[in-house]
Order: structure tokens, then C-alpha cells, then sequence
């Protein structure tokens, strides 16, 4: 767009050249330094900004901030990553999480996507999952209908920890360019509002409002951008209360257990909605991954 | 079966150019050509200094603005002008763009324990308060496929059906033991998958509501209950032993012990649920027994309980 308003430039060229240079210098410092600025308060950002029993655990995070137990997670994560495993015994190197085969840095914040060869969209787990299938050669279905504590599952788990830190600081940006992820994000939206189930309960029950507690735990407003980003944009986490790394699917699973619904499949259809529907309302917030939580 | 249907609309046509190139992109080239206006004014080197910098404000903001509204274009696409690529994931959209998710919910789970797939269909009020919900999260501006859900007399005709559902205690005593009630109303489990059939359920009151003062490890879903029956008069024995003795129920009683059998019989979307009754399609057992009921009432109305000192 700019080539040809270059072309006409008014017949002086040497000031004008001049003149655009000095102003290009201008933009770039004052981009440069918004870069500096959001790499030094990264953290300081993701806090909520309110919520009771919030603030005393976001001091206790801010303790552990350097010692989030999730960050061994992560680094298990990478060296299985790295390693040849499974029927096939190859590495996952060249697994396409939408931007590219091996492209991590930004993949997650604009994951679920659609994507070409599995004709779906698909988040995070679900994706990883499609790779090792494909890849490696491991048996999906058999991991589907396995348990959040079988060793490949947990391993899918700790792959997702590592994924997800490599976009810690970026804004989300989960796409809605195409019918599919339109259809999942509408989807979603209304799952989050279906009430079922013995207790009448759906999401919004417990999460359509600003500061509103279960007991003494801050629920997050997840039709927000600030509710959205905070619970959407840190799991992958560790949970203190389970001493292990949990990743979105598993936090929606005992959402739906706590909803008195039955079992959610894992990476099934109505779960990736869910997260199209957080992930679009979460963009712009920035990603945290992985958390720490209560 | 077309490589890329996902990308067009029902036209054919790329559906993020259309919603980008109309408005927004027309907007942009408008605001170029005024800039050449301007830029062509100035004779001065300031005054080219700051016709660039108006150029860059211009074509940033104009950008911007075009992202912006593409993005909301996406979101606002109505059904109608979404096509269904093949193959997708099982969804199925009826004209009017309202997505039918029950076949997704179907494919999505699966009966656990005690938790049967029956539970996610839904009965008259759930339907009707999750379009409620729905809607009213979407500014509550209703389209016309929505109209039934605002739709007053059903609104009442729910209400009423609730209410037919509350039974009154057979021997005429509405009341318990407000210790019992007190547990019960600390116990938060009951009726998940990972809960046994033949357990006695909580009521998961402080999930939600204050309770009494010494417990400080309550929910804000629900309104305090605090003093619920110092409040509402019963201030000593005395005035309680009128409540328990009186054969007929007085209407507090009556309401007090109506919310907690079937909430909805009084404000049918509520987010309180129904305890007493059974719920769904499936007939569940209802969560909270007879005598929980009662132990609750002694909770909520007697001078002595925790609730009211």
C-alpha cells in the first residue's frame, strides 16, 4: 500500500527523504521501547487486578514466581519433544501446530484453529494428540478413552506445558477466519450457557459475573477479556492441590464433573468449542502459561 | 469434496475480503486521497514534516480500525451467510443460525458412574433459561427466532410447573435439627460421577450463600443468609415454637421451605437448584431428602442455629 504513494512524492526529495526518515526512526524506537516495556512487567500483567482470596494467592504466586514447580514440567516437556518415541520412534520436530512444521514461538495464542489435514478444528491437546498419531504413530484412540493418569497422557500433558510457555508474553489471537471455527466459537457459546444436569448448572452459572466465589475461590468471568485471559491464557499449570501439571481438557473435565455432567470425552468436540469460545473472548490478553494454581 | 471450503462463504467468495473490502478498505483509500490533497498544500519543509506524520496517523488509525471491525465482522456473520464445510466436525446449524449443538453434545460424552448421558438432556426450564442466559448475554437484543424465550406466559407456565412439583411434609413437621443442617449445608458433594449412588448428598449452601458468622469460607453466587430468621421475625423460642406448633404453615414457611424443594417454582431461572424435586428428563432422585429438607429449615429459622446468632 505504501509503494505507491512513495512514487508520488512532491518534488523536493531531499527534505521529504529526510523528513520520512526521521519519522520512520520515531516509529521504531517507540515500538522498540513498548517491546522493552512489555518484557520487563510480564508477569505483573497477568495478575488479576481484584478478588479477595485472589490477591492473597497472587501474592503467594508472586513468591513462588520464580520457582513455578511447572517450569520442570516444561523442561521435560521440551526434552520429549526432542526425543524419538513411540511405534514409529521419531522425534515430534516437525509437527505443524498451525504455524508451520516445528513453529513454536506465538502456535498456542492462536490455537484452537482450523486446520487442513485433520479437516477440524482443534486445540492444543487435540493437536498434539493428531501428531503423535500421525508422527509417532501412537494409537489416538486408545489415548482418547485412556485416563488423565496414563504415562502417554501425562506425557501429552507435560508436551502441551512446553508448547504453551514458548508463547508466555504474547497476545492472544485465536483466529475466527473461516466457517469451521465460526461454527465452533458459536458452538461453544452456547454450550457455556447450556444448563443440564441434576444441579441445572452450565458454565455461566459460575462464570458470567465479575467477583463471584465458590467458597473462597475467585471465579473468573470468562465472557470478559480480563476473566477470559486470566483462566483461559494459564493452563497449561500446576496445581498445588494435585502436585501435577493440568492442562485446559483436564481443568473442563472437572468443570464438567462439578457440574454433575456426565464424563466429557476427551479432546471431543464440545470441549474444543468451549476453548474457542475463551480463546476468542480471551484475545488480546496475554498468554501466562504455564500457571500455578490453588 | 473442494479443498478449501472453509475459507468461502455461500457465495463463494473469501469470506474475510468480503467483510474487509467494502467497508473498511474503501474507508482506507478515502483517507489516502485527502492526504494527497493535503500534502500537496505545503511548500515549507515543516509543514511536509508534519503532512508525513499526518500521512502515518491516517493509515495506522484507518488500519487499525479496519482490523477491528473485520473481526467483528466475523463474529456478527449470521448463519445464513456461513457455509458448512465438508466434511467438519459433527455440527449441524439450522437456517437461521442457530447453532444445534445437541448432536455435539451426544458425540462429546459419556455415562460415568453415577452421572448418565440421560442428564444432558435438557427438561422445559433448562431449555428455556439457557436461551434466557444466551440472550441476555448478547445485550439482550432479541432476534425474532428468540421470541418464545421471553415468551411470558410460558415464562409462567414453567413457574407453575415447578410449583406442582413441591410437596409439603406428609406429618406437617417442617422441621429438623439444626446441627444436621448445618453439615449438610458445610457438605458440598453428592450426585458427580465421582460420587456413589446410595451416599447421602450435601447441600453445598456455602458453596454459594453466608451462612453463619464463624464461617468465613463462603460463596457470593447466592445471597447472604445470615440472620435469615432473625430477620423475618423469628426472634426467640417463642416466636419459633409458633412457627413449628402452628398446624397450618405460615406463608414463611411455606416459602422457606418451597425455595428449598424447587427454587424455580419462585424465580424460575434462577442459579439455586432445585433440591427437593426430581430434576431433568432422567427423573433423578431428588439431591436432598425429606429430612435434610427439615434439618435445613431448623438451619435457616430456629433462634438456636449458628445462622441466626
Amino acid at each position: 500500500m505504501q509503494s505507491p504513494v512513495l512514487r508520488s512524492n512532491p518534488p523536493r526529495p531531499k527534505r521529504v527523504a529526510l523528513s520520512w526518515a526521521v519519522l520512520i526512526m520515531i516509529w521504531i524506537s517507540s515500538l522498540t521501547t513498548l517491546q522493552a516495556q512489555d518484557t520487563l512487567a510480564p508477569n505483573a500483567k497477568s495478575l488479576p487486578a481484584e478478588g479477595s482470596s485472589e490477591k492473597a494467592i497472587a501474592e503467594y504466586r508472586q513468591m513462588l514466581q520464580d520457582e513455578n514447580p511447572a517450569d520442570l514440567y516444561v523442561l521435560k516437556g521440551k526434552a520429549l519433544w526432542d526425543q524419538a518415541r513411540g511405534p514409529k520412534q521419531r522425534a515430534l520436530s516437525n509437527c505443524d501446530l498451525g504455524l508451520g512444521g516445528g513453529v513454536f514461538k506465538g502456535a498456542w495464542t492462536q490455537l484452537p484453529r482450523y486446520f487442513e489435514d485433520t479437516k477440524s478444528v482443534q486445540d492444543l491437546e487435540s493437536r498434539l494428540l493428531s501428531c503423535m498419531q500421525d508422527i509417532q504413530g501412537f494409537n489416538s484412540g486408545e489415548l482418547v478413552r485412556s485416563d488423565f493418569s496414563n504415562p502417554e497422557r501425562v506425557n501429552l500433558s507435560l508436551l502441551a506445558a512446553y508448547v504453551a510457555s514458548e508463547s508466555e508474553g504474547l497476545p492472544f489471537k485465536v483466529p475466527l477466519s473461516n466457517a469451521a471455527e465460526l461454527e465452533m466459537y458459536r458452538a461453544g457459546k452456547k454450550l457455556f450457557y447450556y444448563r443440564a444436569g441434576t444441579h441445572d448448572f452450565s458454565c455461566s452459572t459460575c462464570h458470567s459475573d465479575d467477583s463471584r466465589r465458590i467458597r473462597l475461590q475467585d471465579l473468573p468471568n470468562l465472557t470478559t477479556q480480563a476473566g477470559a485471559g486470566f483462566a483461559y491464557g494459564s493452563w497449561p499449570a500446576y496445581r498445588l492441590s494435585t502436585g501435577s501439571v493440568w492442562t485446559m481438557q483436564q481443568r473442563l473435565a472437572d468443570c464438567f464433573r462439578q457440574q454433575r455432567f456426565p464424563k466429557p470425552i476427551f479432546a471431543s468436540h464440545a470441549t474444543i468449542a468451549l476453548s474457542v469460545y475463551m480463546g476468542v473472548n480471551a484475545n488480546g490478553a496475554k498468554a501466562a502459561a504455564p500457571g500455578l494454581k490453588r | 469434496m473442494g479443498p478449501k471450503p472453509q475459507l468461502l462463504d455461500s457465495k463463494g467468495r473469501f469470506m474475510l475480503r468480503k467483510s474487509f473490502k467494502p467497508t473498511c478498505l474503501n474507508e482506507t483509500i478515502k483517507r489516502i486521497a485527502l492526504f494527497r490533497f493535503f500534502r500537496y498544500l505545503p511548500r515549507f519543509p515543516k509543514a511536509s514534516v508534519c503532512a508525513s506524520c499526518f500521512f502515518y496517523l491516517v493509515v495506522l488509525s484507518s488500519l487499525s480500525s479496519c482490523s477491528q471491525q473485520a473481526r467483528e465482522d466475523q463474529i456478527n456473520l449470521g448463519g445464513a451467510q456461513s457455509s458448512i464445510p465438508q466434511p467438519i466436525q459433527a455440527l449441524i446449524f439450522k437456517s437461521r443460525g442457530e447453532p444445534n449443538i445437541s448432536e455435539m453434545i451426544r458425540d462429546s460424552f459419556e455415562s460415568f458412574g453415577i452421572a448418565d448421558v440421560d442428564r444432558l438432556n435438557q427438561d422445559p426450564t433448562q431449555d428455556y433459561c439457557s436461551k434466557l442466559a444466551e440472550n441476555v448475554s448478547a445485550g439482550g437484543s432479541l432476534k425474532k427466532t428468540d421470541q418464545n424465550v421471553v415468551d411470558s406466559a410460558l415464562f409462567e407456565k414453567i413457574r407453575i410447573q415447578n410449583q406442582s412439583l413441591i410437596s409439603f411434609p406428609r406429618d406437617s413437621i417442617y422441621f429438623g435439627d439444626y446441627k444436621r443442617g448445618e453439615s449438610i449445608a458445610q457438605d458440598g458433594r453428592g450426585k458427580t460421577w465421582s460420587d456413589k449412588a446410595d451416599q447421602e448428598n450435601g447441600g453445598n449452601c456455602y458453596n454459594c450463600h453466608q451462612l453463619s458468622k464463624e464461617e468465613l469460607s463462603y460463596g457470593s453466587l447466592g445471597p447472604s443468609l445470615y440472620k435469615y430468621g432473625v430477620l423475618r421475625g423469628v426472634i426467640d423460642l417463642k416466636s419459633f415454637n409458633e412457627l413449628t406448633h402452628n398446624s397450618n404453615p405460615s406463608p414463611l414457611v411455606q416459602y422457606t421451605w418451597g425455595v428449598l424443594v424447587n427454587s424455580k417454582a419462585f424465580n424460575v431461572c434462577t442459579v439455586m437448584p432445585r433440591f427437593g424435586v426430581p430434576v431433568g428428563v432422567s427423573h433423578s432422585e431428588p439431591t436432598l431428602k425429606e429430612q435434610q429438607l427439615k434439618d435445613l429449615m431448623s438451619l435457616l429459622l430456629d433462634p438456636r442455629s449458628p445462622v441466626n446468632q
